[in-house]
């Protein structure tokens, strides 16, 4: 029986007695004070501080207790099973945590000579080499801090293709899947681009028909995720491209579902130009309740000079790597310095610990796993796979409890609340947005059969208590979640009345 | 008998039998089956060029072997700084983060079983309000170039005005990046220059460049401590004409410097940016950092805003306090091609880092470490101002924990580099590849992990250099 640890929400604020510390900073010794006196003598009186801010004062023990309790409230992979679909949230190796603690990974700063860097370099230079290996790419960029910020690269890259034939003027649109993650609208927006839509086909694939139709003069690239956000492979693919080349468009291929395909197809022979990966879901560094992630970007040899600098690269000569700035047509930089090193050599980590052959049983793994469950689940009254029912589908796979909310009137939030009762992290819900009620189920090849039996039986519980004529069965799934920190927690009231910092809580007391 | 050869491997625990007998529920014989939806076509064929598995104590001498070839900053005395700091973190950042329970969640879309994290993260908002004094944070950027990114564009969401200011003297980082960010929506980044004798912003030539871009101004950027390390004392001054050209007022911070500066907020700063990577988190040869973002609390701006916000609630039954991500319309998983910005993975973790930093050291040990960077770094330079031949400082501004010294032109700064580097001492970021004027000038910074001793024997050095040279 599962019971999330539940503790009072105490602020570390509410913790806090005034003198406490939780950390002594050293001393400054009888010179330093006199220097000190005197710099700030000649500082405006305006510009010196004359009110601490209210941090709390709280000692070193109620720190590790406070962010202990916190996170005794908090679910991760290592908790249980987390089938957030687009999220690869596998098994996080403890070897890549371990590795980016050794001080030479840590206590490097990204200006030292680059001599005394080489190990940092040589990590960096290897693993693009193997992701550029894995998706057939040229060369690829370990810079992009997350997978949204690869997507940003990636159409920044377009722009400057464009614009280095001088047709960028023309080349005003990128073309999105009504599937696509949010991600891909957002960026193609920051980018000066214009979104244009097509919908999706009765197979949940790109409909050729209306691709036609979108693409013109103007088009000047296509993002496209494959699998798809339903976890279905785009068999048409290399017509699509073809669509998108006629007219000088580029072909973004969004890595996010990259843990279904490793080794078996890559998105380079699929046709498309660019790719960027997201090496905390793939490569299995761990999303650390939000980021930092790293989202690398790969491109076919004729974009390679428009990549962001520096790259780092090998002289054979002197045997030494370098960071090289000479790319007169690159974009830029997207960020400061030259990546998320520790997400980097998370990934350099995990790689090598698979190999080739380990990357390959991940991905048949996974969709083995995906293609068990959605046998299993779609049989089960109530769900439905709307999208294909009757293919194989690659890592994820998209159930609908559509027919559960005409027929009872409980909705997929209700359920997936219930999932957590029995001691599961839900999957992602209400996306993709063509799918009535979807639940988007990603179980990664990190689990075993029998968890996965577990989340099924739970699926039969649910379809079961939902038709059930017994109001208190109904109840348990209408009323969830009980068995964690916070039942359902008022939204509305959070986005009507922002309270947002403890100063707006303060403020809102007076 | 099985049709599969497994890869025996710990991270996959699918036996044959367990493989067989799903393979046999989803009705295929073989896992190459369920591929058959990739066209043979395009099925990869030849071998890829990539490592064998290698075992858990092979993979480790691997990668201890390779990064064995760096140097770390404590073989080095190092006095680099730039916008990337060496400060120290107390054991329990550490502990507390290596709880699996925070780091292996994703992002807290199921708000009831991640408590925890959105605690954490609201508590993270709430300090950098504190230090601040600006209401609203959103729970973290990448890094301060691109919240510097963000903040253009999100002065041209507001005022639908597009030319941004921003200092000559620049991070040339957050520079670079500032010139991508802002291409897409057609922002024109101007600069405004310092003044040649204190390194301040030249205020005069400020207001000139935003008056002739009156009615086209979305913001003013100003950074302070500025890149030079110099305190930038006219913020005020700068404040109004930004705010009577109708324009929105962007303040880059060192979120140490609050423990003696004045907040932005005090000053009327409409937006707060910064790098967090000096409260808790190591070099890591520059990412994961931590951006900082900051904004005063008003509606136009509120709402323009990128980035996860974390909100406090309660039960939808009861008023029992409850945490949940807030204001998501103007995220990218909602409004699409709308949004005010495309960031999803944000940098969370480092969030969870700087907060129980902060909470170890309070107020007064934040207020202590600015006081020991100050000082220290004063120390620093009053010891270099003693050398002839080093002009220290370079600028007459009061620094922070960054200060430029200028080697005389009688001496060659690529043998200083020479003699320092055989010597294990990385004085400074030579500036002069950045910013040309600034001929022979070292940028160095020093924080309270500079050891006396290290401040002694660096000016020991540069005495010797200046000696063996003919000084």
């Amino acid at each position: 029986m599962f019971k999330q640890t539940t503790w009072e929400k105490t602020l570390i604020f509410e913790l806090s007695t005034s003198g406490r510390i939780g950390h002594q900073v050293g001393e400054l010794s009888g010179k330093e004070k006199s220097l000190l006196n005197q710099v700030k003598q000649r500082i405006s009186p305006k510009l010196l501080r004359r009110e601490l801010p209210d941090l709390p004062e709280v000692s070193e023990l109620s720190v590790i207790r406070h962010f202990t309790r916190l996170s005794q409230m908090n679910y991760g992979i290592d908790t249980g099973f987390y089938p957030l679909g687009s999220c690869t949230m596998k098994y996080n190796p403890k070897i890549c945590d371990l590795v980016t603690t050794f001080p030479e990974a840590q206590n490097i700063h990204p200006y030292q000579d680059p001599s005394t860097v080489q190990g940092s370099l040589q990590i960096m230079y290897k693993l693009a080499k193997w992701l550029a290996e894995l998706s057939g790419m040229s060369k690829v960029t370990l810079q992009p801090a997350a997978g949204a910020h690869g997507e940003y690269t990636g159409m920044m890259i377009v722009r400057k293709y464009h614009e280095s034939k001088g047709s960028l003027n023309k080349k005003t649109e990128i073309i999105i899947p009504d599937s696509a993650h949010g991600t891909n609208p957002a960026t193609a927006t920051m980018c000066g681009f214009k979104t244009v839509v097509i919908p999706s086909n009765e197979d949940g694939c790109v409909d050729l028909e209306a691709l036609r139709l979108a693409v013109t003069d103007k088009t000047a690239g296509l993002m496209l995720t494959n699998p798809n956000t339903l976890g279905i492979f785009e068999q048409n693919i290399e017509e699509i491209i073809n669509i998108i080349h006629e007219v000088d468009g580029l072909t973004y291929y969004d890595g996010a579902n990259f843990n279904a395909i490793m080794g078996k197809v890559r998105p380079g022979d699929m046709g498309f130009d660019i790719v960027h990966f997201n090496l905390h879901k793939t490569f299995a560094t761990p999303h650390g309740g939000g980021g930092p992630g790293a989202g690398p970007v790969g491109v076919i040899s004729r974009l390679e000079p428009f990549l962001p600098v520096p790259t780092v690269d090998f002289d054979p000569k002197t045997k030494l790597y370098f960071f090289q700035y000479d790319h007169p047509q690159s974009i830029g930089k997207v960020r400061s310095y030259f990546g998320n090193f520790s997400i980097i050599l998370r990934a350099y980590t995990y790689i090598l610990r698979l190999g080739y052959e380990g990357l390959i049983a991940v991905s048949e793994m996974a969709v083995l796993n995906a293609n068990y469950m959605k046998t299993l689940c779609q049989t089960i009254k109530g769900f439905s796979v709307p999208f294909g029912k009757d293919s194989f589908c690659m890592h994820e796979f998209v159930l609908s409890s559509q027919q559960i909310l005409k027929d009872t009137n409980i909705s997929a939030l209700d359920i997936s609340k219930f999932m957590i009762d029995r001691g599961f992290h839900p999957p992602t819900i209400y996306f993709p947005q063509i799918v009535p009620e979807a639940l988007m189920i990603e179980p990664t090849e990190t689990e075993p059969k029998k968890m996965l039996d577990g989340f099924i039986a739970i699926l039969r519980d649910i379809s079961k208590f939902v038709y059930s004529d017994q109001e208190d069965q109904r109840n348990q799934i209408l009323e969830a979640p009980c068995n964690v920190s916070v039942r359902r927690i008022d939204d509305v009231k959070a986005a009507r009345n922002p309270i947002l910092s403890y100063r707006m809580l303060k403020q809102q007391k007076e | 008998m099985t049709s599969y050869q497994r890869f025996i491997h710990p991270y996959l625990p699918q036996t044959e039998t367990q493989i067989e007998t799903m393979l046999e529920s989803i009705g295929v014989s073989t896992i190459g089956e369920l591929f058959s939806e990739i066209p043979e076509k395009l099925r990869l064929k030849e071998k890829l060029n990539l490592p064998l598995s290698h075992s858990e104590q092979e993979t480790l001498l691997n990668v201890k072997k390779i990064l064995g070839k760096n140097k770390t900053v404590d073989e080095i005395s190092s006095f680099l700084g730039a916008g990337i700091y060496q400060h120290f973190i107390p054991t329990v950042v550490s502990t507390l983060l290596s709880r699996s329970e925070f780091y292996t969640s994703y992002t807290p879309y199921a708000p009831e079983i991640s408590q925890g994290m959105l605690q954490a993260l609201w508590e993270y908002q709430s300090m950098i309000a504190e230090i601040t004094r600006l209401d609203l944070v959103n729970s973290s950027m990448y890094d301060m170039a691109t919240a510097l990114g963000e903040a253009a564009l999100m002065c041209t969401r507001v005022t639908r005005k597009e030319v941004f200011l921003v200092p000559s003297y620049l991070q040339p980082e957050r520079f670079q990046t500032l010139l991508t960010y802002t291409q897409g929506p057609g922002i024109s980044v101007k600069t405004y220059p310092f003044d040649k004798e204190t390194g301040k912003a030249d205020l005069y030539a400020l207001a000139e460049l935003a008056k002739s871009h009156k009615n086209q101004l979305s913001g003013i950027y100003l950074e302070n401590p500025n890149f030079w390390g110099v305190i930038e004392e006219d913020v005020q001054e700068v404040e109004k004409i930004t705010h009577n050209m109708e324009g929105i007022f962007v303040v880059g911070i060192d979120p140490i410097s609050l423990g003696i500066l004045t907040s932005p907020g005090e000053y009327g700063a409409d937006i707060a940016i910064g790098e967090g990577q000096s409260i808790g988190l190591p070099m890591n040869f520059g990412g994961p950092l931590l951006g900082i973002f900051a904004v005063k609390n008003d509606r136009r701006l509120s709402r323009a805003m990128p980035g996860r916000i974390i909100g406090i609630s309660t039960e939808v039954k009861s008023s029992k306090r409850a945490f949940t991500m807030t204001l998501q319309t103007r995220e990218q998983h909602i409004r699409r091609e709308k949004a005010t910005s495309n960031i999803c993975t944000n940098n969370a973790l480092c969030a969870l880092a700087s907060t129980i930093f902060l909470s170890l050291l309070g107020p007064i040990g934040l207020k202590r470490l600015a006081e020991i960077c100050m000082a220290r770094t004063t120390h620093l330079l009053e010891e270099l101002r003693s050398i002839e031949g080093i002009k220290s400082p370079y600028f007459s501004g009061v620094p922070f924990k960054e200060f430029i010294f200028q080697l005389d032109s009688k001496f060659s700064s690529k043998e200083l580099d020479f003699f320092l580097q055989s010597n294990n001492i990385q004085g400074g970021l030579s500036l002069q590849k950045y910013f040309p004027e600034l001929r022979q000038c070292y940028l160095s910074a020093v924080t309270e992990m500079a050891k006396i001793t290290d401040i002694d024997q660096f000016t020991q050095k540069i005495r010797e250099f200046i000696l063996k040279h003919g000084g």
